[in-house]
């Protein structure tokens, strides 16, 4: 019997990126606007969201999705702001997917929302290959973590729409380098909007939620997302 | 597709289930799993998956699995391969090789309107004239592209 190539020609992912596309369609006919929070451990995510969503639970309907390998810690904090959370539980897996998040959504009417944060497991590898249909990828980066970190993951802040700079109040405490910050957050993604937040103080947060309005308004429409969560190799799917 | 749980001798294994499927592996290399292997390893089994269905549905055998993979598909190329052979052990491909392409970083220089090939996803820079490059055309590839296989004799007519 000969050997034989067989072109399969198909996305290694492609269970994760069809149920993302679906979940995607899902989220536009609902009108909901979807965040999908990104970044290492330790960085903010949770002390933002929480701001976030304390400071737009008022005038908007906004719910949150949180996932952490264990403890529902973040789903309690999250909750304080009187939006309806949701701890999604991975146990050894270190990202969310796209069913993962199916699931978590469950019985919720998203009609009834106008923004859903989903706040990714703290890992800056992982996250980067699963798209969960999400509008806008924001990945944070803290004072803290260093200036090479977009250099040292390039892929994550590549899959991007937004930076945030959490912990800003910290940034002359622990001699942070701005420009060295942005620099190189744009080489590995020229472009990207850069904000900067402390959670703690309040700094930054109403240009954050206005951010939020704005691009919102503007994209409640079929995604506009970064070339890399849409590469062209998805036309075998 | 149901799974079976299985255990491999080379490394110490243990088999656990994943939150949302029937069964899973994690690894733990002395006391701690790595970050970086456990995410190739997740790659690798949703690649066995992708190739075994194929396999299945085309009532063949795989020899080998062809895959391109790009700088910014988020996946390291060494981690991979380590992973695979794990990842395969019991599945319907089980014994075949992994053969990786590597797709090169791609991006449109608007400036010299042209398709510049990137060396590194750390510098998005044209190499001609150093304009900022986001426009990226290839090197996200994640992709199972081809198998090499043999038919099964039971299912060869």
């Amino acid at each position: 019997m000969q050997p034989r190539i067989i072109e399969v020609r198909q996305n290694i992912l492609k269970q994760n990126d069809l149920l993302a596309r679906e979940l995607r369609s899902r989220y536009v006919d609902a009108g909901v606007y979807v965040v999908n929070l990104v970044s290492g451990p330790g960085t903010g995510k949770t002390e933002l969201l929480e701001a976030t969503l304390t400071a737009l639970h008022g005038s908007h309907r906004v719910a949150a999705l949180t996932g952490d390998l264990a403890t529902d810690n973040d789903a309690r904090r999250l909750a304080r702001s009187g939006a309806p959370v949701r701890q999604i539980s991975t146990g050894t897996v270190c990202h969310l997917d796209a069913s993962m998040v199916q699931g978590a959504l469950g019985d919720w009417d998203l009609g009834a929302l106008d923004f859903l944060f989903v706040e990714n497991v703290g890992n800056l590898v992982c996250p980067a290959s699963y798209d969960l249909g999400e509008q806008l990828r924001v990945v944070l980066l803290a004072v803290t973590e260093g200036e090479d970190k977009p250099l040292k993951y390039p892929t994550i802040f590549n899959t991007a729409d937004l930076a945030i700079i959490t912990k800003i109040d910290l940034a002359d405490a622990v001699g942070f380098d701005r420009e060295t910050a942005y620099f190189n957050i744009r080489e590995v993604r020229p472009g990207l909007p850069i904000l900067e937040t402390s959670a703690r103080t309040g700094q930054g947060i109403t240009e954050w939620v206005s951010y939020l309005e704005g691009i919102a308004d503007e994209r409640r429409s079929p995604a506009v997302s970064s070339p890399i969560r849409q590469s062209p190799v998805h036309d075998s799917l | 597709m149901a799974r079976m749980l299985r255990q491999v001798q080379t490394r110490a294994v243990v088999v656990l289930p994943r939150s949302d499927r029937e069964s899973g592996i994690a690894v733990h290399m002395g006391a701690c799993t790595t970050e970086r292997f456990m995410h190739e390893l997740s790659i690798a089994m949703s690649l066995v998956d992708v190739a075994s269905e194929e396999a299945e549905r085309r009532g063949v055998i795989v020899d080998a699995v062809h895959i391109r993979l790009g700088p910014l598909s988020g996946v390291v190329k060494e981690a991979l391969n380590f992973s695979f052979d794990v990842a395969a052990a019991g599945s319907a491909i089980e014994g075949a090789r992994l053969i990786i392409e590597d797709v090169p970083l791609t991006a449109r220089c608007e400036q010299c309107d042209a398709e510049r090939i990137i060396a590194s996803p750390q510098h998005l820079r044209c190499p001609v004239c150093n304009t900022p490059t986001p426009e990226i055309v290839r090197g996200g590839e994640l992709e199972l592209f081809a198998l090499e296989i043999r038919e099964n004799a039971a299912t060869h007519h």
